[in-house]
């Protein structure tokens, strides 16, 4: 393709971003439509009578044709309108803002420390390569790969709970505390802003274990790329020449060789970023974590569809996002980047 | 020989085993130990995975039991034996049907080109930009809960990942000589497509195939744990450890000792695949 300017790259990427959204919808609706139970007998339980059944169906237009109901999911939806729960009665969209923040505020810390951690390990592992450091780095990415994180969440708990007391098994916050003010949703912002030290230092507390069990697989992935990418650098032409001229190694690593080895290292925190949203359900089901992964998984197993399609709509977004994100990124890290 | 040679000549085989690290040689000791429980578990297995025994509930690992016992007295070493059976078969199983779905996708599409390719790319490029696992989830919920289905599930949303690798190799294959030369003795399409493309493309394959053996592994165990997989009494290990939750503050074998057992044998094929990919790819050999 050839290069582009910023605006039809901008656009042609929306219609994508759109037209994927509009996929996830379509597939996600097909799904809601082969269940065998019946979404109106599901919320109005066993005893309720054929009439109130029927009733039920009316008004939610359940008893109109397939394709009328999906063009009334996608006009509702382009207006912000993501339907309401079976479940709980309340708007989607509503729920959706109100456990969302839990789950940045998961995600925000357990990504800093995977690629804090992972980059330090990668570059190491690059740096000192075939050595002990090297072997060490790649034994620890590997474990972080290879990680069931419902697992690891629950021996944390043993260890850090249990036996050690250091941390609380779940939760966001402790039980006799009221939680702050709400201004952002995020609980430790929310302390900060109300000057409540108590729950700040509670709210941290009940980060920690989720947000390590949270951050393996990824701290494994960035330190893997992270060496890769800087080996290749580091045999490259100009390296050498940077070292012949008698700059100092640090010099050379820092100021020559990362900044051209960061555009693979950030594609893959981009894609993981995505996949950290719906892989956050297992952490949150193991540490009874008020977020949005937990609330999409429990309307799953009641078949609460509005909700499951809210969710993946909404998934499917910030997906989207940041991988726009990460793609315009690249014209920052590296000018010769043209926009395709 | 009667002349001395100069010249040390390595055996073939030293020279791919010389790619192997030392901690590749322990993984395969346990990748081949895992598939020999996973083929025979009767054989490993020293007591009933299914007895019950009332009096022997919830003991800790013993020179008997060697992973403790379960609420229900049962061993739990020998119920993780069968788990391995069923959590392994099931994430070969997944990496198999993706494979099998997503390859001959990718041939079609990178050998037809056209509209065919556009349509099927455009597909496959959705599914990339869905939350997989979500969407996985949602599929299983939908047709069911089970090892069967879960399997069907990740298969259907992470085949999109091999027929663009697949394409990807067809499109650099068919620009080549032979290939051409092929076509140009009257080979068929498929002729082509099956003996030509097919062979020589697999090497990126069958790397992506041993990586995923390990992601698949988590991915199952993580489903039965969450309920939409192989579901209790099944002795799966992703399964045992979901059962070993309501106990596991006062028996932490029960959840930690089958949990740790998943852990070590996706490790195990994690470490091969990396040893593989540098056998296999010489460019990245440094």
């Amino acid at each position: 393709m050839q290069p582009v300017d910023m605006t039809t790259f901008l656009l042609r990427r929306l219609v994508f971003m759109a037209l994927t959204v509009l996929g996830a919808v379509t597939v996600t609706f097909v799904l809601a439509n082969l269940v065998p139970a019946d979404p109106a007998r599901a919320a109005l339980g066993p005893d309720a009578t054929e009439a109130q059944v029927a009733n039920y169906r009316r008004e939610r237009g359940l008893d109109q044709p397939l394709l009328v109901q999906y063009g009334r999911y996608v006009s509702a939806m382009l207006r912000g309108d993501l339907g309401t729960s079976i479940v709980s009665r309340a708007p989607v969209a509503g729920d959706l803002g109100k456990f969302i923040p839990a789950t940045v505020e998961l995600l925000v810390p357990s990504l800093v420390i995977s690629v804090v951690f992972g980059f330090v390990l990668g570059v190491g592992s690059a740096f000192f390569r075939g050595g002990v450091v090297d072997q060490l780095a790649r034994f620890v990415s590997l474990l972080g790969l290879s990680m069931p994180v419902f697992w690891l969440g629950l021996v944390l708990q043993l260890v850090f709970f249990r036996w050690l007391g250091w941390f609380p098994a779940g939760g966001r916050l402790a039980t006799v505390l009221s939680p702050p003010p709400n201004v952002t949703g995020f609980y430790t912002l929310d302390s900060l802003i109300a000057g409540n030290w108590q729950t700040l230092q509670s709210s941290l507390i009940h980060l920690v274990l989720p947000a390590v069990a949270l951050a393996t697989l990824t701290l494994g992935i960035v330190a893997r790329m992270t060496r890769s990418s800087l080996l290749d650098v580091l045999s490259s032409n100009y390296v050498r020449t940077a070292r012949s001229k008698g700059l100092r190694e640090s010099v050379v690593l820092w100021k020559h060789a990362l900044r051209n080895a960061a555009v693979p290292i950030v594609t893959v925190i981009g894609l993981r970023l995505g996949q950290m949203f719906s892989g956050a359900v297992l952490t949150e089901t193991v540490f009874a974590w008020p977020g949005v992964g937990r609330y999409a998984f429990t309307a799953l197993k009641q078949l609460d569809f509005p909700v499951v399609m809210g969710f993946t709509v909404w998934a499917t977004i910030i997906y989207a996002l940041v991988n726009l994100l990460v793609d315009l990124s690249y014209t920052v890290i590296d000018p010769r980047v043209r926009l395709e | 020989m009667s002349s001395v040679s100069t010249t040390v000549r390595v055996p073939r085989w030293r020279r791919v085993t010389r790619h192997v690290s030392p901690l590749g040689w322990v993984s395969l000791t346990i990748v081949l130990l895992a598939v020999a429980v996973m083929v025979a578990p009767s054989l490993f297995a020293n007591h009933q995975t299914f007895t019950i025994n009332m009096a022997q509930r919830l003991k800790p690992p013993s020179a008997v039991a060697w992973f403790g016992t379960d609420e229900l007295g049962r061993d739990l070493y020998s119920r993780a034996v069968y788990g391995v059976r069923l959590s392994l078969g099931s994430a070969l199983g997944v990496v198999l049907l993706t494979a099998l779905v997503g390859i001959p996708i990718g041939v079609l599409s990178g050998y037809l080109g056209g509209w065919v390719d556009g349509v099927l790319m455009r597909v496959s490029d959705m599914f990339i930009a869905f939350p997989s696992l979500i969407v996985a989830m949602a599929i299983v919920t939908v047709i069911g809960p089970g090892l069967t289905n879960a399997m069907i599930a990740l298969a259907l949303v992470w085949w999109p990942q091999y027929a663009r690798l697949a394409r990807g190799q067809i499109l650099q294959l068919r620009e080549m000589q032979y290939v051409e030369a092929a076509g140009a003795l009257g080979a068929r399409s498929g002729r082509i497509m099956w003996l030509h493309l097919l062979p020589n493309s697999l090497t990126p394959l069958v790397v992506k195939m041993s990586l995923d053996v390990s992601v698949a592994i988590l991915a199952t165990a993580s489903f039965s744990f969450l309920g939409l997989g192989a579901s209790p009494p099944s002795p799966e290990l992703g399964s045992l450890v979901t059962q070993g939750r309501n106990f596991f503050l006062q028996a932490w074998w029960y959840t930690t000792l089958p949990g740790a057992v998943i852990l070590v044998i996706s490790m195990a094929f994690n470490v091969i695949a990396d040893d593989l990919r540098d056998i296999l790819d010489p460019a990245l050999r440094r």
